[in-house]
């Protein structure tokens, strides 16, 4: 029988080697606000409408900025988008159980 | 680059717009109107886009085409196009592949035209709008589309500008632009705006924030098919019952022109509703025979209506969710497209908001076009202190992904993920010595793709047989500015590499592409003769015109002799008869006439009397209004 063509789920996340906080210029120990002011000089530099490129150092930007964003939950809005978030699996985990 | 202009390209109205000296002006069309029909229209001897084309179509019903947005990127099986379908006076047939066309006769001919090429023509409508304004060509444009639309009808709508032969330097999310028109000139803290952006014929909430020139959206839904043509329909259908049940036998869905006549004075009566609380629909002779006078009021209205109402809310509540964000941290609900004016939806978005007041400080109809330009001022590199430090930062509106085994659909961009964006994710092969994969794309949020909309199929292969989990395959997905998506996959231990830019099977071929310009352009030399004509015939009837005013002169009909003013008259009476009485000439047969009047006639008597520098003058003061309309023809 010919080897069935199908895929299997992710082994692991091949680009989460890279450093966001390099990435972003900004210290370890960062406040989520120096984050954010970091971020936002960032993106106004690199993005494809201010430079006209693919965009390859915006997504490494951006992509940066969102990991640390989960992480640090930068704002205070995002402090709170994450508590609901958090509300909202668990929500869904006792869906579930019944 | 040139002028680089917004468009809001809308299923029922259009719009364009330029950023320049540090504002944004909304260019007003040849008939002085600030937003254009999006209609099409084919009579006999010409092709009518805009004011024109509506005017006229409850004469011409069949040939008068509009609410292509509402097809576009669509399949003629969609159950939503088989459903409008049954309320368009045009005809519209599927092609080979399963997409509408629609049927038009043009000089007794059938002629089947793409969505896209009816779009291109609006576009193209737009596009000499604006030229007309700045006195400069105009190859570049950012095109609005619901946020909500999917990749093919985004792929459409740029092949519609493609058609025209535009540039679409950009396609931006409707509710974003009309977010930037918002927050262009508000100095606030970074704040939170749900924009409510409820149109003719789409339907889409945003929730963005905005702080200090950055606009970020947070989360987009939205119903792509939803809008004040849907309300109008409602009130169609109330009518044709009211009048079957007055007059049995008798049935309007028959007769094309009465459901125009219907579909007219039902949304003239929706309107009315907004400020009112009734209105008297009137149609006399909707059929022979038939005369319509019926009394509708708003709570009738929102009453056929309240579904519909009731369904807006649940994207509000999805972006909420989706952002994680509470009722309460929304510090603005701004409302965008003309439906918004309904005080109903008005009063149910209050009472949704805990009785937060929706703000109403942008213009429904131009707001879209606003933003439209504020974003091609940015990407033209307009140097501007307002809009250097505006950033976009849009979304994914519908999650990207494969499919994995099993059919389940694994999500490599989820919605709402920021673009331009690229994802990777790594997956491996599911039987021993297995050395080809098969790639099926798809888009939306059904857990089983085929539930969801593919896009289209690729194939990794070559790479070496290694036993089952042993390959490492990476899945790339990149989507552009625009949301367009392309994909590539790469077997790391062999270097083995495929990759494609999604083509779904609604995209138009670059020769498909190709001959619609050439087609559009065989329009533009149509429609340049018909403007030839019209001002052929202009500059002969205001020639006659000065000579008639300078015959009503006193002065110098007093010096002239009694034969020469009957003669004079004579020949002019001539000339206006053969304008009048007679269809469609050409250009140079006006010019004939001209010359004959000018060189011959009328023009050597006036020479005896020294007066042809006051004709001069006639004529000059007749060409400011000619020339006017002629841009009106």
């Amino acid at each position: 029988m010919a080897p069935r063509k199908g895929w299997t789920p992710p082994v692991q996340n091949p680009d989460a080697s890279v450093d966001p906080y390099a990435t972003l210029g900004v210290a370890r120990n960062a406040s989520p606000d120096e984050i954010r002011a970091a971020w936002k000089k960032a993106v106004l530099k690199n993005h494809p409408d201010k430079v006209g490129d693919d965009g390859t150092a915006f997504r490494r930007v951006q992509s940066a900025y969102e990991s640390l964003r989960v992480e640090k939950a930068a704002t205070p809005l995002e402090r709170k988008q994450k508590q609901r978030r958090r509300e909202y699996e668990a929500r869904r985990r006792d869906v579930q159980k019944w | 680059m040139g002028p680089v202009v917004g468009v809001d390209l809308g299923t029922t109205y259009s719009c364009v717009a330029i950023f320049q000296n540090g504002a944004v002006e909304i260019i007003a069309n040849d008939q002085g109107n600030r937003v254009t029909p999006s209609y099409v229209a084919f009579t006999d001897s010409e092709r009518l886009v805009g004011d024109a084309a509506k005017t006229q179509a409850a004469l011409n019903p069949a040939n008068t085409i509009y609410d292509t947005k509402r097809l576009i990127g669509r399949q003629f099986t969609d159950p939503l196009v088989q459903k409008d379908m049954k309320l368009w006076p045009f005809k519209v047939v599927p092609d080979s592949s399963g997409k509408p066309l629609i049927q038009v006769t043009v000089d007794g001919a059938k002629k089947s035209l793409t969505p896209q090429e009816v779009s291109s023509m609006v576009l193209g409508k737009m596009r000499d709008t604006a030229e007309a304004y700045l006195g400069k060509e105009v190859k570049n444009m950012v095109v609005t589309v619901p946020a909500y639309f999917n990749d093919a009808q985004r792929q459409a709508t740029k092949d519609a500008g493609a058609i025209a032969g535009l540039n679409v330097l950009r396609i931006l999310n409707e509710p974003t632009a009309a977010a930037i028109a918002f927050g262009l000139d508000r100095s606030h803290a970074a704040e939170t705006v749900l924009v409510f952006d409820l149109g003719g014929g789409t339907f889409d909430v945003s929730l963005l924030s905005i702080d200090s020139g950055v606009f970020e959206v947070l989360a987009t839904a939205g119903d792509t098919h939803l809008g004040g043509e849907d309300l109008d329909a409602r009130l169609i259908q109330h009518l044709i019952g009211i009048v079957k049940k007055k007059y049995p036998g008798k049935d309007p869905t028959t007769s094309p022109a009465a459901v125009q006549k219907l579909r007219r004075e039902a949304e003239r009566a929706k309107r009315a509703l907004s400020t009112k609380t009734e209105v008297r629909v009137e149609i006399e002779g909707l059929l022979p025979g038939v005369d319509l006078s019926e009394m509708v009021t708003r709570a009738k209205f929102e009453e056929l209506c309240a579904d519909l109402f009731r369904q807006t809310l649940l994207p509000v509540e999805k972006v909420l969710e989706d952002a994680a964000i509470s009722k309460s941290d929304v510090s603005e609900v701004v409302l965008v497209g003309g439906s918004t004016r309904i005080p109903k939806v008005r009063s149910m978005l209050k009472r949704f908001f805990n009785g937060k007041e929706p703000n109403t400080s942008i213009n429904p109809d131009e707001a879209v076009a606003f933003g439209a330009a504020v974003q091609a001022g940015v990407l033209s590199g307009e140097r501007d202190k307002k809009i250097q430090d505006l950033l976009l930062l849009d979304v994914a509106p519908l999650t990207l992904g494969i499919e994995t085994t099993g059919g389940v659909m694994a999500a490599i961009i989820p919605r709402n993920t920021v673009i331009p964006t690229s994802k990777t994710k790594r997956y491996t092969t599911a039987e021993d010595g297995q050395v080809a994969v098969t790639n099926k794309v798809f888009e939306g949020e059904r857990p089983l793709s085929q539930d969801n909309r593919l896009l289209g199929t690729f194939e990794l292969s070559g790479f070496p047989a290694m036993p089952r989990g042993e390959a490492q395959i990476d899945v790339t997905f990149d989507l552009d500015a625009n949301g367009i998506l392309s994909v590539s996959a790469r077997e790391v231990t062999s270097g083995t590499e495929a990759k494609i830019t999604i083509q779904n099977a609604d995209r138009l071929s670059p020769e498909d592409v190709e001959r619609m310009v050439n087609e559009a352009a065989s329009y533009k030399d149509a429609d340049a003769q018909a403007l030839g004509r019209v001002e052929a015939r202009v500059r002969l009837e205001q020639y006659v015109h000065a000579c008639r005013k300078l015959l009503k002169d006193v002065e110098l009909r007093n010096r002239m002799l009694e034969e020469d003013v009957l003669s004079a008259t004579s020949d002019l009476d001539t000339v206006d008869a053969w304008l009048d009485d007679s269809g469609d000439h050409s250009a140079a047969e006006y010019d004939e006439r001209l010359a004959e009047l000018r060189d011959n006639s009328v023009g050597p008597v006036f020479e005896r009397y020294d007066v042809v520098g006051q004709l001069h003058r006639a004529r000059v003061g007749l060409l400011r209004v000619a020339a006017w309309r002629t841009v009106c023809a």
